[in-house]
Parts: structure tokens; sequence; C-alpha cells
């Protein structure tokens, strides 16, 4: 039997990481950016959080720091591929290689280990929220209020803009906007939100760890591309839902997969696997498709006369 | 007072190279406020690169440019864009498919100025897009909310025309904004470019590669070969003028032929 403390643990998971796929989506959908730094900047979270919190500091304000840590790398990232004409995957992969370093330096090794400190949850509870609850209401929380800001935020003049960015730089150019500026700063946001849940999963799980962000991009694509299958993205609200939804299914993919059998660390493969099926699937699709037109004895002919009808109407 | 001062540009790209092509070789050209030049001559005459440059694209290598007594030639594209307005040949370059046609006016509307965490679209905006929008007579004023990609390439052109507009720029840019549509289509938008241009009083620049269009439209007609500006007419000398005429002004001054087959097969 599958306990209720496991579901509701996998629940609390998809909410957690739910922070780092809006941010994924926020470089992957809106801009156009496929943006590795994520794997570096969601550790670098974890890393500035557990240090502070062991050196003393209420957890809170710990939290509160990795974010702006976090905007700091992906804006390093935004640099590198608009200043200096680096592209965009190895500007990402440059900033990620480079935080390994950084993030060791930040913990002084490898793992920090946080299960007798006092961390949110603790505040939480000190604050009378029942311990069982308290990790799900505040991922909930968490993962509603970024959601809100987040589709808020992107129907601001500003926000527009950056859409724009991804959608068609020539045009926002044209328009005054200074792209360059537009990406630095919305890979910046994006990193933020996956900095802070880096920190949030950190005193979560009890730990921060230098390994921890490894994959991470992938996972958060995975949220992403579940999000928009189970969701039609209609709208900027609806496809933030469906990235927050997208992000509690996978988590609920991984507790299944574990169940069945699959090591912790077989779980890389198993995600890489799901994006992979996810994004060939338009491409297998129009193959096959030519494949059964052909097989048919259709094609052309069929083809010329809808447009002869379509014309006609 | 010129609205419009170019003076002694000159572009190489790719220089130092076997590449290497003068795109632009001294033009100069004068532009008084409300004056419609349409600009003609053949592949890689340099009109692109014209418009290109004063658009700030790319910086030229030599020469100023002036807009009602701005000298822009410094600044990015980005900062020209207060004053200048566009219209690109492909309809999908001019407007964000992802967007409702909404959002690109809002965008428009907003062009050159500082982009503020302000809602993005507001009640008053959308009753004045509404109005704007009923001038096309395409019913795009019912369709505020819908993703542009849902428009065909007509109807993109258009808003992107009004989006180019809605702000009054100084100086509008239209580089073969309707060389991409079929004839019917590029013939409305021809038409629409010609009311806007009217209603607000705007001074062009617009290249096209057909000639009935560069003497139709407009107050003056410049001819370009390579790099340089060979023909420069107006006034009543431009309203005898016949296609014919305007090509045998370019044997006379040139005495070689310029024009390839796409422009005589649009004559």
């Amino acid at each position: 039997m599958v306990s209720l403390g496991a579901l509701s643990g996998a629940l609390e998971q998809g909410l957690v990481y739910a922070v780092m796929a809006l941010g994924v989506y926020l470089t992957f959908r809106v801009l156009n950016f496929p943006d590795l730094t994520v794997d570096g900047s969601f550790p670098l979270g974890a890393a500035v959080a557990a240090k502070l919190i062991c050196s003393g500091v209420d957890p809170v304000l710990a939290t509160a720091v990795a974010p702006v840590l976090g905007f700091v790398a992906g804006a390093t990232t935004g640099v590198l591929n608009t200043k200096l004409r680096i592209s965009g995957i190895l500007a990402g992969i440059l900033t990620m290689t480079a935080l390994y370093s950084v993030n060791l330096r930040i913990m002084g090794r490898a793992n920090i280990p946080l299960l007798r400190s006092a961390t949110v949850l603790t505040t939480l509870k000190g604050l009378g929220v029942p311990g069982g609850i308290a990790a799900l209401l505040l991922f909930l929380a968490s993962a509603v209020a970024v959601k809100l800001v987040l589709d808020a935020f992107l129907r601001t003049e500003f926000g527009l803009a950056l859409r724009a960015t991804g959608d068609n730089e020539v045009m926002i150019r044209s328009l005054g906007v200074n792209t360059d500026s537009m990406k630095i700063i919305g890979l910046g946001l994006s990193n933020a939100l996956v900095a802070l849940s880096g920190a949030m999963v950190a005193q979560y799980q009890g730990f921060a760890d230098i390994g921890m962000g490894i994959g991470m991009v992938v996972a958060g694509l995975a949220s992403v591309i579940i999000g928009g299958a189970i969701i039609a993205p209609a709208s900027i609200g609806l496809a933030t839902f469906g990235v927050v939804a997208g992000s509690v299914v996978y988590r609920f993919a991984v507790f299944i997969a574990l169940r069945m059998g699959f090591a912790p660390t077989d779980l890389k493969i198993v995600t890489a696997a799901l994006v992979v099926i996810a994004l060939s699937g338009p491409a297998i699709r129009a193959s096959l498709g030519v494949e059964r037109r052909r097989a048919l004895g259709h094609g052309k002919a069929e083809a010329s006369s809808k447009n002869v009808l379509a014309r006609n109407h | 007072m010129a609205m419009v001062k170019l003076r002694h540009l000159r572009k190489t790209f790719l220089p130092g190279t076997t590449n290497g092509r003068m795109a632009l070789r001294d033009v100069s050209l004068d532009l008084a406020a409300g004056d419609f030049v349409t600009i003609i001559g053949s592949n890689g005459a340099g009109k692109s690169t014209l418009l290109n440059a004063v658009a700030g694209v790319f910086p030229v290598d030599e020469g100023t440019i002036v807009i009602d007594g701005q000298d822009v030639t410094g600044l990015p594209e980005h900062e020209r864009a207060p004053i200048i307005g566009r219209v690109f040949q492909d309809p999908m370059q001019g407007t964000a498919g992802s967007m409702s046609i909404e959002e690109n006016l809002a965008m428009a509307a907003k062009r050159g100025e500082r982009r503020r965490l302000k809602w993005g679209v507001t009640q008053k905006d959308r009753e004045s897009f509404r109005e704007y929008l009923a001038l096309l007579g395409l019913g795009l004023e019912n369709r505020l909310s819908d993703p542009v990609r849902l428009l065909s390439g007509g109807q993109r052109q258009a808003l992107a025309l009004l989006m180019a507009t809605i702000k009054k720029p100084k100086l509008l840019l239209l580089d073969e904004h309707a060389a991409a549509l079929d004839p019917r289509t590029a013939q409305d938008i021809l038409a629409l470019t010609d009311r806007l241009v009217r209603r607000h009083g705007l001074t062009v620049m617009m290249v096209t590669h057909n000639l009935r269009h560069a003497l139709a439209y407009g107050n003056r007609t410049v001819m370009m070969h390579e790099g340089e500006i060979v023909l420069d007419v107006g006034g009543p000398e431009r309203s005898d003028m016949t296609v014919a005429d305007l090509l045998e002004r370019f044997h006379a001054t040139r005495g070689e032929r310029l024009l390839d087959d796409r422009i005589l097969l649009e004559v």
C-alpha cells in the first residue's frame, strides 16, 4: 500500500520544485532561451541558505538572500550571451561550471546537513502551524504566489517587452526596447526563482549538497512540457498553472518510478527519455503522417483539391 | 528646414575581405517634412542598406544622419525608435505572433518609451485600439485578444502599419512592405499606407521593386544604383512621368542596364 505520507511527500516536492520550473518556463518558453545556468543556480540557492542558516542567520532572511544571488548568476549568463556574444547554451554551461566552484567555496565542503538547524519549516511550526502540513502549506503558498506574481508581471509594459524579446527580437528593437537588457533581466529573474526553490528544497530535505543541481534543468523542462501537454496554454495564467501542475505530475511520476523499483540514480535517464519523447513528438508525427499519406496514395492530389475548396469558400 | 538630412553616407560590408562590398558610397539625401520618397533600384543597389543605416541596424562607416535637427548617427537602433517607425517586408517580422492584437498595439503605442511595471493594456487602451483598428475595415476591432499568428499575411502587415504609426513617427521607413503579399492585398496595403501617411502628415522613405507603385505613391522618387543615388525626381517632372520614362531616364544617366528581370516583370 502506498502511504498517505508518501503521496503528500510527492505533492510537497512537486510544489517546491514548481518554483524552479516556473523559472525554467520564463527562459525556455517566454524568452526562448535554452538556459543551462539552472543546474548551477539551484545548488547556489541551497548553498547560500544552508551556509547562512548554519552561521546563525534567521532562516527566512537566509532564504531571501538566495534569489538575489540567483539573479546575479542568471544575469551573468545574460551578459556572456549579449555583450560577449557567446552562444546561449555555452554561456549557460560556462556559468554553471563556474558556479560549481562558487558553491563549494560558499559551503566550504560538499555537503551541509540542516537536520538539527532552524529552517523556514521550523519557523512555521513555531508560529503554530501543525508540523504535518507546514511544508505543504509553505510550498503551496510559494508556488501560487510566484505563479500569480509572474502572471501579473508578464502583463505589464515591461513584461510585454520581455515576451516580445522572446517572440520577435527585430520588431521589439524597432519599437525601442534594448533586447540585451531584456535578456539579462529575464535570465536573472528566472534564476532568482530557481535559487529560491533550491534554498527551500535544502531546508525541506535537510541538507545542501554540491551535486543537487545535476539534471535540474531537464527536470524543469520535463515539468514545463508535461504542463503544456495536460493544460493547453491558451493564456499566460493557464500556461503557468500548467507548469505548476506539470511539476506535481512529474514528481508523482518519479515517485511511481521509484516504487516500480528504479534506483534513484536511474531517474535522470528516465527523465531525459521523457523529454526526448515529448520534444520529438512533432517530428515523429510529421514523418508518420507523410508515410501514411503515401501509403494511402493520396498526398499531392488530395492536398491541392483541398486548397481549391478552401479558396472557393 | 529639412526633416531628414543624410550626408555622405558610406558603408562597406566585410571590409578587407574578398567578399567585401561597398553597399553605400557617398549617399546624401534631404527630405522636407511631409516628403514621401519612393526608392527604387535593382537588387544590391543599396536601398535596404540605406533604410537599415537610417534605422540604426548597423553603424555607417562615414557620414551623418540628422532627423528633425537631432544627430542620430551614433545612436543604436533602439535609441532611434522614438522618432522612427518601421514596417518590414516580411509580415511576420513586424508583429509578435504569440501575443494578442491588443498587446502588439500596446507595445507599439509605447515606441521609444521606458517600459514600466504598469499594466501593459488598460481598458482605455482597448477603446482607442478598437477605434483605430476599425480604420482598417478588416474586423480586427472585434478580435483584440486573438493571438496575431491567427491573422493572414495581409492582416498582419496592416496591423504592422498601424503599429508603426500609432505613435506618430518623425520618419516612417517602409522596406518593400507590400512585396511579400499577393497583388490584391499589396494594393490594399499600399492604399492603407497612403491613407495613414496623409492622415498623420508623415515623412516617409519607401523602398519598392515596383516602378508603377514608385510613381503612383509619394511626391518624390529616388533611384539607386551600386550604392549611389543616380536619379531624384519630384514635382511636375515626376507627375508627368511614366514607367517607360523612368527607365529611359536611368539609361540616360548610366548608359547601362539597371533593372533586373524582377523589376521588368513587375512593371
